[in-house]
């Protein structure tokens, strides 16, 4: 195994990112995993300045939907673009630092996090390095466009779209955030825009990204209908940045964006039927008949499935009183972002061999280990989902009974309803770590003693572009 | 065999592996080799020996044998046997039109493969078509609620966190007297909006969340006067169960905790003035009523009467 640290292109560069994801990753279940553990217990936990619920949960929204999130895009960026448009990268040097800056960047917002707590916002920005950021991105974004313009297939594949569509949307919510509110509704407002369109987009974006390369190129399958990726491309990017707005129902924010944002919700079933009907007719064809693989794309399609009916039921308007400023709208943040860690995990495997060299098997520990990952993301979803429920109801009932619950002696009641799924979700915390864990070993298990095996090189299609 | 594959892959205008997989499944129906059936598309000879149209040329000889007798016609009938050969082969290149049109490269470079002949389910087509107009329908039906002025709703200048008008001009209360020193609906606004931050339970236009909803005529329903009204902001629904008992307001609303007391955290003048604020506003009360209801402004014949007092010797 040979990692060169200046990399001359996109397939060193790939070598390094593919190293380096199963650790982020871990990082990032840890850090949850300890959030959750100073929720449910910290009254028995050792609390200092750090070791506090309220900051760990602010570094575990960094490190999840900041840094996390930043290398994903990043490394998806390089590994799919340079395929999907059929050349090598151009600008490499440029390329590489920018992506660099802008992973150093989010990983700088975590340090900065340590040295001066009261600095990290809610969603995990800080101030400082924020126009740092915004600039990094904006760079970032000019590279992908010159590639675009200079690419040698005929047609953009989806994935392509879905990657420029994440940038432009992570673009977008970084100039939205503010870190000082002077009115209340001005908070509601932008906490929501920045939660669409950085998380729900965002996150989404680069899911169907991988997911559409790993449905054809992974599997071996015909793509059943190009038309159908295009409606959940243009859909999901028109419907999803509304969608935040309804878990603020009832607040200080204007009657009719909460209206908009619940009939938009509702049409996300648009969508995601012509995904459904995508995957299922693609999938049909598939060549790949490896089961491990299979199933943690099944898994990863599950979960944002899911999380798009969670949603839709959300938007019902019996429910949306009841689900408003809940903990329902974690389960969606984080129905994104697990959806993004599982097809992540059979992107890696499909790379191991291609970026290294090396031969992936598929054990017991994998095959395992696909099943706990799956399983533990859809119960600590449903869970979170029956928190928000139990909560919002209790709160109604309150509200109804002309005493809110979410104060002294009522808060109690609420906190007795919802304490034991989040218990629970500790240790599906827990579960979700040893799998992380596992991944990596799998991961570099392969990436240093895997058979050796023919690796990929970068094509390049002769000629200009052909339209 | 590879360099026959290329070969008939450039002829006929497709990738080798589609070629491929046509060439094996033409030889696994015929029962020739995957050679032969590329040979026989590179341009040799076409598949005479496939199973269907071996059968075909036997019982198509039968009539040759007839004719042998007559020499001359030996010949015509050899001709109808290549003529028969020719559907044949243009059989096979048809059906291997038929494969390489139903998959087209959506990808070259990554080799992912696109069904080009793809015809979308009837239902899905219409859900496409019927959930947007459903969708449109809904959100125009949604669109008037809570509108500036109706039920008394006015408007909230984002800047100054003021009451204003429809229309944006400064809200003065209405048939307020210009005796009144202090306009109680703006300054209730502005305890509603910022400090007691009752818009968080209550919704800014007063439709609720957390909190009940004021609107609709709920809150003349609960609270018939002022001075109930008051008294149970000012002692929130601890103070009230400690003062005053279980139940609360009109309609023996059982209070089981949850609304916070703001005796001592709003001036006597801020509690007032939010309880004007919310039964002119939300409850859709004239304001000079409301006034005289809560004790802030003096009807005529009370004023008279003070009057009639301080001039009495």
């Amino acid at each position: 195994m040979k990692i060169k640290l200046i990399p001359n292109d996109e397939q060193d560069l790939s070598k390094v990112f593919i190293f380096l994801l199963p650790l982020v990753v871990l990082l990032s279940a840890s850090i949850n995993f300890l959030k959750d553990a100073f929720r449910s217990f910290s009254n028995v936990l050792p609390g200092n300045q750090v070791l506090n619920y309220g900051f760990l949960d602010k570094l575990s929204n960094q490190i999840s939907f900041n840094f996390l999130f930043s290398f994903i895009l990043v490394v998806t960026v390089v590994y799919l673009l340079s395929k999907s448009l059929g050349r090598s990268i151009i600008i490499f040097p440029l390329f590489f630092l920018t992506g660099l800056g802008l992973i150093g960047i989010e990983f700088m917002d975590v340090v900065l996090a340590f040295l001066s707590p009261e600095q990290l916002l809610d969603l995990g920005n800080t101030s400082v390095l924020l126009l740092i950021k915004i600039l990094l991105v904006g760079a970032f974004l000019g590279l992908i466009l010159l590639n675009f313009l200079a690419k040698k297939e005929p047609s953009i594949f989806l994935s392509s779209q879905f990657l420029l569509g994440a940038v432009v949307f992570y673009l977008i919510s970084l100039l939205i955030y503010r870190s000082e509110y002077t009115v209340m509704s001005d908070n509601f407002f932008i906490n929501s825009m920045y939660l669409s369109t950085h998380i729900y987009v965002g996150c989404s974006f680069v899911f169907l990204s991988i997911f559409y390369f790993l449905i054809t190129k992974g599997m071996q399958a015909t793509l059943f209908s190009k038309t159908l990726g295009t409606i959940s491309f243009w859909g999901y990017l028109f419907l999803l940045p509304w969608t935040g707005f309804k878990y603020f129902y009832g607040t200080t924010l204007p009657d009719w964006i909460e209206n908009v944002s619940i009939y938009l919700s509702l049409s996300l079933i648009i969508p995601l039927l012509a995904l459904i009907v995508n995957y299922s007719k693609t999938v049909a064809t598939k060549e790949n008949k490896e089961p491990v693989f299979s199933i943690l794309i099944s898994f990863a399609f599950v979960v944002f499935g899911l999380t798009n009916v969670l949603q839709i039921i959300s938007s019902i308007s019996n429910v949306t009183p009841i689900v408003s400023l809940s903990n329902f709208e974690y389960s969606v943040r984080y129905g994104y972002m697990y959806s993004l860690i599982l097809i992540l995990i059979p992107f890696v495997y499909h790379l191991v061999p291609k970026i290294y060299g090396r031969e992936f098997i598929y054990g017991r520990l994998e095959t395992f280990n696909a099943y706990l990952l799956g399983t533990s993301v859809v119960a600590t979803l449903s869970l979170n989902a029956l928190i928000g429920i139990n909560s919002g109801f209790s709160w109604n009932a309150g509200a109804n009974a002309g005493n809110p619950t979410i104060y002294g002696e009522g808060f109690l009641i609420t906190w007795s309803l919802i304490s034991t799924p989040y218990t629970l979700i500790l240790f599906l915390s827990l579960l979700f770590l040893l799998s992380t864990f596992m991944f990596t070993l799998s991961t570099l298990k392969a990436i240093i003693g895997g058979s050796v095996t023919e690796s990929e090189t970068v094509s390049e299609i002769s000629g200009d572009n052909d339209e | 065999m590879s360099e026959l594959l290329a070969k008939v892959a450039e002829i006929l205008g497709a990738p080798e592996t589609l070629v491929q997989r046509s060439a094996e499944a033409r030889a696994e129906a015929s029962g020739n080799t995957v050679e032969e059936v590329l040979q026989s598309w590179a341009g040799g000879e076409a598949i005479a020996a496939s199973a269907p149209t071996a059968e075909a040329s036997v019982t198509e000889e039968a009539p040759v044998e007839e004719v042998v007798a007559e020499e001359a016609p030996v010949e015509e009938v050899k001709e109808e046997v290549v003529a028969e050969e020719v559907p044949v082969a243009k059989s096979v290149t048809t059906k291997v039109e038929t494969v390489i049109k139903k998959v087209s490269m959506a990808n070259n470079t990554m080799g992912i493969k696109l069904n080009t002949e793809t015809t979308l389910p009837r239902w899905l087509n219409f859900s496409f078509m019927i959930i947007p107009v459903f969708i449109l329908i809904g959100m125009i039906n949604t669109s008037g609620a809570q509108e500036c002025g109706v039920n008394g709703i006015l408007d909230v200048d984002r800047k100054s966190q003021q009451t204003v008008n429809c229309d944006g001009s400064p809200f003065e209360g209405k048939g307020v007297a210009s005796t009144n020193a202090v306009n109680y609906v703006a300054v209730g606004q502005q305890v509603y909006s910022g400090a007691a931050a009752c818009a968080g339970c209550h919704g800014a236009n007063g439709g609720g969340g957390v909190g009940p909803s004021f609107i609709g005529g709920a809150l003349y329903k609960t609270f018939p006067t002022c001075a109930d009204h008051a008294k149970w902001i000012q002692l929130g629904s601890a103070g009230w169960q400690a003062e005053v008992g279980a139940a609360y307001g009109a309609e023996d609303t059982i209070s089981i905790g949850g609304m916070p007391g703001f005796q001592g955290k709003l001036t006597e003048e801020e509690l007032m003035a939010v309880v004007v604020f919310e039964r002119v506003v939300f409850g859709g009360g004239n304001t000079e009523e409301v006034l005289i209801d809560c004790g802030l402004l003096e009807t005529e014949e009370e004023e008279e009467n003070i009057e009639a007092v301080s001039t009495t010797p």
